[in-house]
Formats: C-alpha cells, sequence, structure tokens
C-alpha cells in the first residue's frame, strides 16, 4: 500500500515506496523505547539520555521522506535536538548547583577510563587519517579528524603544546578562506571549475579534521585551569 | 491560497527569502504589532521589586533580580519576541516547527537562571516535554511532505484533506501544544512562574497565546 503513489515519479522502484510505513513503524517502535526512560528512570540525568532517543526517531520520520528536501531538512531537525538537550542540561547543572549551594564550581580532571583506550593500536588513527584524505570534502575531514581525535585519547600527545594546537586552529581558519575563495572562483570563472573543485574539496578537508582536533585542546585547557 | 485569504484576508506583501516565503496579511500584522509593542515594553522596563513576607517574622525582605541575570532575560525575552514574529508569518510549514521550537529554547532560557529549586524543576521538566514533543511537531510536517510532495502553506491550502493528512495536522497540534505549554501541559508553565522578575517572565504568556492562535490558522488552512 503505496502513501505516496500520486507524487512519487515513475523511475523510483515499488520496494522503496513500500520502505515508508516500514520505517516510520521502526521510528514509532523508536519513541516507544525512548519514552519509557520517563516512565522507568528516576534519575534525572539518564532520563535526559533516554529521551534522546526520541529525537532519533524524529530523524528517522524526517529521513523516511527519502527526498532531496528531507536531506536538507535533517540538518536544522538535528540542530534543534542539540540545542533542546544543551539546554536541558544546562539547566539541570544549574540547579544541582543551586541546591548544593555551590558558587563557582571546580571542575576536577577525570579521564575517560575505558578499557579500549588501552589497547587500541595508534595505526587506527594514522588509517583513519589517510582514508580521509583519499575521501577529500565533508566526510573525509570528519574520518580525518576522528583520526586526530583517537590519537588525542589513546596516545600521549605529551610532545605537542597547546601552542602548537593553537597554530592548528589558525591553519584551520585558513583553510577555511581556502575553501571560500574556491566557491567564488567557480561563481566568477565557471571554466576553471576543476581548480575551484580542488581548493574547495582540500580546504574543507583541512578545516574540518582540524576542528575535530580543537575539542582535544578544549579538553586540556578546560581542566588545567 | 483561497482558505488563508479568507482566514486572514487580502495579503499585503510577501518576503521572499528564496525559499522561506512569508508572508503579511492583516491578522498576522495586528499580531506582530502586539508581539513587537509587548517585546519593546518588556526590553524596556526594569525588574521588579518583590516582598518577601515569612511567617513567623515581622520582617518583610525585598528581593530582586541580579544586574546580569536580568540582562541575560532580557536578551532571551527579545530572542523568544523575534521567534514569535517568524511563527506568526511564515508561509513554510517546516519553518513553522523550527520557530515553534525555537520559542520553547528560548522560553526556558527566560527561566534558566533563576536561583529557585521549584523553578528549576519545572523548567527541566518543560524541558522533557519539549524534547519528546518536537517529535510529533517535526514528524507531522514530514509526513504532510511525504503525503503531499510540498510546505509551502499556499499550496498545502488547495490540497484536498484525507485521513493520513488528518493524523499529520493532529501530530503537528500536539507537538505545538508541548512546546507552547498549552493545556495539557501547563503544570509546569504554573510553577514556572512563581520566579521573581516579573516583567520577563510574562513572555511565557504571551508566546502561548501566539503559539495557539497560529497554529489554529495553520490548522484550518490545510485542512
Amino acid at each position: 500500500m503505496p502513501l505516496t503513489d500520486s507524487i512519487v515519479p515513475t523511475v523510483v522502484p515499488n520496494i522503496i515506496i513500500n520502505f515508508y510505513p516500514i520505517a516510520i513503524l521502526i521510528a514509532i517502535l523508536t519513541a516507544v523505547i525512548g519514552l519509557s526512560g520517563v516512565v522507568l528512570e528516576r534519575d534525572d540525568f539518564q532520563k535526559i539520555l533516554i529521551l534522546q532517543i526520541v529525537t532519533y526517531a524524529m530523524l528517522m520520520i524526517v529521513a523516511a521522506v527519502g527526498t532531496d528536501l528531507a536531506e536538507a531538512l535533517i540538518l536544522p531537525g538535528l540542530v534543534v535536538s542539540l540545542a533542546e538537550i544543551l539546554a536541558v542540561t544546562e539547566v539541570l547543572i544549574f540547579r544541582e548547583y543551586t541546591k548544593r549551594g555551590i558558587k563557582n564550581p571546580k571542575l576536577e580532571h577525570k579521564p575517560v577510563d575505558m578499557e579500549i583506550l588501552k589497547t587500541a593500536i595508534p595505526l587506527t588513527s594514522i588509517l583513519c587519517v589517510i582514508y580521509g584524505t583519499i575521501l577529500t570534502g565533508f566526510t573525509g575531514g570528519a574520518v580525518a579528524g576522528a583520526g586526530i581525535l583517537i590519537y588525542l585519547f589513546i596516545g600521549k600527545p605529551k610532545g605537542l603544546s597547546p601552542r602548537f594546537w593553537e597554530e592548528m586552529s589558525g591553519v584551520s581558519g585558513l583553510a577555511w578562506c581556502l575553501w571560500l575563495l574556491g566557491f567564488l572562483l567557480y561563481f566568477l570563472n565557471p571554466r576553471l571549475w576543476l581548480v575551484a573543485l580542488f581548493m574547495s574539496g582540500g580546504g574543507i578537508i583541512i578545516k574540518v579534521a582540524l576542528k575535530f582536533g580543537l575539542l582535544g585542546i578544549l579538553n586540556r585547557e578546560e581542566f588545567n585551569r | 491560497m483561497n482558505e488563508i485569504i479568507n482566514l486572514n484576508g487580502p495579503i499585503i506583501a510577501h518576503i521572499p527569502f528564496l525559499d522561506i516565503v512569508l508572508y503579511i496579511s492583516p491578522f498576522s500584522l495586528a499580531l506582530v504589532s502586539v508581539i513587537v509593542a509587548f517585546t519593546i515594553f518588556l526590553a524596556l522596563s526594569k525588574p521588579e521589586l518583590r516582598s518577601v513576607a515569612r511567617f513567623g517574622e515581622d520582617i518583610v525582605r525585598t528581593t530582586t533580580v541580579e544586574e546580569k541575570e536580568a540582562k541575560f532575560r532580557r536578551f532571551m525575552t527579545i530572542l523568544c519576541g523575534i521567534a514569535l514574529i517568524g511563527v506568526v508569518t511564515t508561509g513554510d510549514l517546516f519553518n513553522f516547527a523550527l520557530f515553534v521550537s525555537l520559542t520553547g529554547i528560548t522560553n526556558m532560557g527566560i527561566f534558566a537562571g533563576v536561583k529557585d529549586r521549584h523553578v528549576l524543576d519545572a523548567t527541566f521538566n518543560y524541558g522533557l516535554v519539549l524534547m519528546i514533543c518536537s517529535l510529533p511537531l517535526f514528524g507531522g510536517v514530514a509526513m504532510i511532505l511525504a503525503k503531499t510532495g510540498t510546505l509551502s502553506m499556499s499550496i498545502l491550502a488547495n490540497i484536498p484533506t484525507n485521513p493520513i493528512l488528518n493524523m499529520s495536522r493532529m501530530l503537528l497540534l500536539i507537538g505545538a501544544f508541548g512546546e507552547g505549554a498549552l493545556a495539557p501541559f501547563f503544570a509546569t508553565k504554573v510553577e514556572m512562574i512563581r520566579a521573581k522578575g516579573a516583567p520577563y517572565i510574562n513572555m511565557m504568556h504571551l508566546s502561548s497565546l501566539m503559539v495557539f492562535t497560529r497554529i489554529i490558522e495553520v490548522l484550518l488552512i490545510l485542512g
């Protein structure tokens, strides 16, 4: 029973149209799992964590439409859900401080203690960076950035001073300019599209990869104070 | 288009931001003027001085909001006003959902800095309702998009209704109820407005009123 028979182009196979009700059903099941958090959990923090699943169900319903427009709508939906969870978490933190009467909370350095961080091979990060370089573009930047993050977590990057990472963020800004210039060149002179493509593709991979690296600096600077 | 004109009167102007079609009709113009006047009134006013008389003591204490906190709340109030203007003027269904949820987040921001356990508890619960209700709100919009292939209200007004569209409208209604703290969810709102700093917290009432007015209009347009 295709829900969207009248507006779907004929080139789309019937089986894909029939996936839509299944996707909606799975999203509803996901939402039920998420909502069980409100009923079963007593701890407020656990409540937030499990309610986050409900927003995934929302993204699934949007993604089930499966057109270019739906792809463009996922990002605002994700941003809204992130903004909501950030705001709720801030309220929760502030409430706990108010309850305990603390004015300026002290942050303690508590390293993430997981077994996988000790046993993982540092080679994973190098592989991620190489694969990201082959991919290029935004996706490649994300993969390479994940590689840098793995290195920050599992390796011992003691030789790298915070100054080095600050210089890296400067490089990130310059790479972003390269990306913008590539776009500008494409609009000004479309015949140079190959150069423009390489400029923007190379710029965005460096920019996104180093943005992921920034998380490591923030982590260290926050706790060193 | 006919439904919009029947409800709103003749459309005075379009404001085309690429896809984002904002339209101004006599109805939305009236709502916008109310919002703008109310927001300016709140932004210019100073926080209240509240007198607290405690039972068993012969003292009346006067409390007020700190400067920094009042500034933050004023900022959030102005943001909420801007989001409400978006809610009442937009002609795109997805933007409507985005603006409604932005209203909810800014409402929460007004109350986030209040140093009162009850108010913070209520704000936290309101935030949980916001997170849950983003599912029916955006889900309803996405299902309308899947059924009709468009998000523009002026095109949707001409499409005849059917059971799936009716279900999507129902979801949209539930979502807007949660985000605007309307009928079944207003218990949190009643607790939240006990916060001190009177002028800013009145924005919550205005946003509930505007979201309610607009969601009814949207449902009538879609029908």
